[in-house]
């Protein structure tokens, strides 16, 4: 045991979360079934809610949201895990996850998308692009190189089209003056 | 230099015994020092600013949980160690600090393993353990009014903790960290539903708490309600509460209920 109790309890979290990624990270903050947030709710750390939030949600973590939690708000998190009702936009980073019965009414920001049978969504959903375009472009910088030598083939087939073009137009030209000499 | 403070109520018979046997554990170990008694005429915080400025750097309460909230209502942010040998009861404060109850005490004080902790502070007046809020229908805010937390309806109570003790009551729902530490630099605002039925009586297991890890809060009430800071009654209907993080050095056990 440390001496730094605080030390030892992050320690002790961090090494749970990576153990308890089916169960769902443990909450620090929760608001239990009969109490109401209103204003703008921000917290540093993992939030449960299976209560009413109405202006505005925000954590650096996980958020996690009951059955019969009602949220009206807009919501960021790092992970989200919804299984109650939001009425608002939902913008998270890393993973979201939709219970069957989930409801969202609003537009979803998300990079990974899980949605469950029964999960009621009415909104735009958009694929976060910055995530998506990053992976491509990784994926395109080992296609780059091959991409370019195609394009220098494409160039010399229409340079020798070109060429064989100007072939035809000189040697039609040498019959004219044929033509005229003697 | 070790100041010790005896409660009032220890002048009774029934505590002469254990008096005895501690005072003499204190003179084996080598520990013994001045005694101040409090008394309806002299206050904790009188006793300890005065042998402050004679150069005491310990200060032990003898006592229960009451005792040690006057004594460190009277310590504040002042730069002294504070030790407890629990005697009498309720001693929830001692029992989370990992002390045992009367002689053993001076074992544990006499090993000096000391932690600095948080403090709570409620309009100005410290206390260690909790604010118990424990009827009314109050409002709380965070810091900087940014939210609100609307109460649920019926009975229900508000538990402001820095020290977890043993009647908190416990979540069905597994934390992050148990509420109740005092290293985190933080307050952890607990509302504990009681629904009741027409009659008054509990109608179900109460529900899991809500958990509010703040630094600072506000309370307010339209009318004056009762709050408990580590057991000694007030009245008001407005509070503001913060924490002070890492104010006071205490010698504890090594059953503490943190690291």
């Amino acid at each position: 045991m440390s001496p730094l109790g605080h030390d030892v309890s992050n320690n002790m979290f961090e090494k749970q979360d990576m153990s308890n990624r089916e169960m769902g990270p443990e909450p620090e903050t929760v608001i239990s079934a009969s109490v109401k947030v209103e204003g703008d709710f921000v917290s540093q750390g993992n939030v449960l809610i299976e209560g009413e939030v109405e202006g505005s949600l925000k954590t650096e973590k996980d958020l996690r949201v009951g059955e019969k939690a009602r949220i009206g708000a807009d919501v960021s998190a790092s992970s989200a895990t919804v299984a109650g009702e939001v009425r608002g936009n939902l913008e998270v980073s890393g993973r979201l996850e939709l219970e069957p019965s989930a409801k969202v009414y609003g537009d979803i920001q998300t990079s990974d998308l899980i949605v469950s049978s029964g999960a009621i969504i009415c909104g735009k959903v958009t694929m976060d692009e910055s995530m998506v375009s990053s992976m491509k472009n990784a994926k395109n910088k080992d296609a780059a190189k091959p991409k370019k030598v195609e394009a220098t083939e494409e160039l010399e087939e229409i340079i020798e089209e070109e060429d064989a073009k100007a072939e035809e137009k000189e040697a039609g030209k040498k019959t004219v003056n044929a033509f005229f000499t003697r | 230099m070790y100041f010790y403070i005896y409660d009032n109520y220890l002048s009774e018979k029934k505590y002469a015994r254990t008096l005895a046997a501690i005072e003499t554990r204190l003179t084996d170990l080598g520990i013994s020092g001045k005694i101040g008694r409090l008394s309806p005429f002299t206050t904790a915080k009188g006793l300890i600013r005065d042998e402050v400025r004679r150069g005491t750097e310990t200060i032990v309460v003898v006592g229960n949980d009451e005792t040690v909230s006057k004594a460190v209502e009277g310590i504040g942010d002042v730069k002294v160690t504070l030790g407890i040998i629990p005697v009498g009861g309720p001693c929830t404060i001692a029992e989370s600090l990992g002390i045992p109850y009367g002689e053993e005490a001076c074992d544990v004080l006499s090993k000096r393993l000391t932690q600095k902790i948080d403090l709570g502070r409620v309009n100005g007046r410290f206390f260690l353990a909790s604010v118990r809020i424990p009827h009314g229908r109050v409002e709380i805010k965070d810091d900087d009014g940014r939210y609100k937390i609307v109460m649920p309806r019926g009975n229900c109570e508000v538990l402001v903790s820095n020290l977890r003790s043993a009647d908190m009551p416990e979540s069905a729902i597994q934390v992050a960290a148990k509420p109740g530490d005092p290293l985190d630099g933080r307050l952890d605002t607990m509302i504990i539903s009681r629904p009741t039925n027409l009659l008054g009586l509990s109608k179900k297991k109460d529900t899991s708490p809500s958990i509010f890890p703040m630094r600072r809060l506000s309370i307010k009430s339209d009318h004056p309600v009762d709050m408990y800071a580590d057991g000694i009654a007030f009245t008001a209907s407005d509070f503001v509460i913060d924490v002070v993080p890492k104010c006071l050095k205490v010698i504890t056990g090594r059953a503490r209920v943190f690291a």
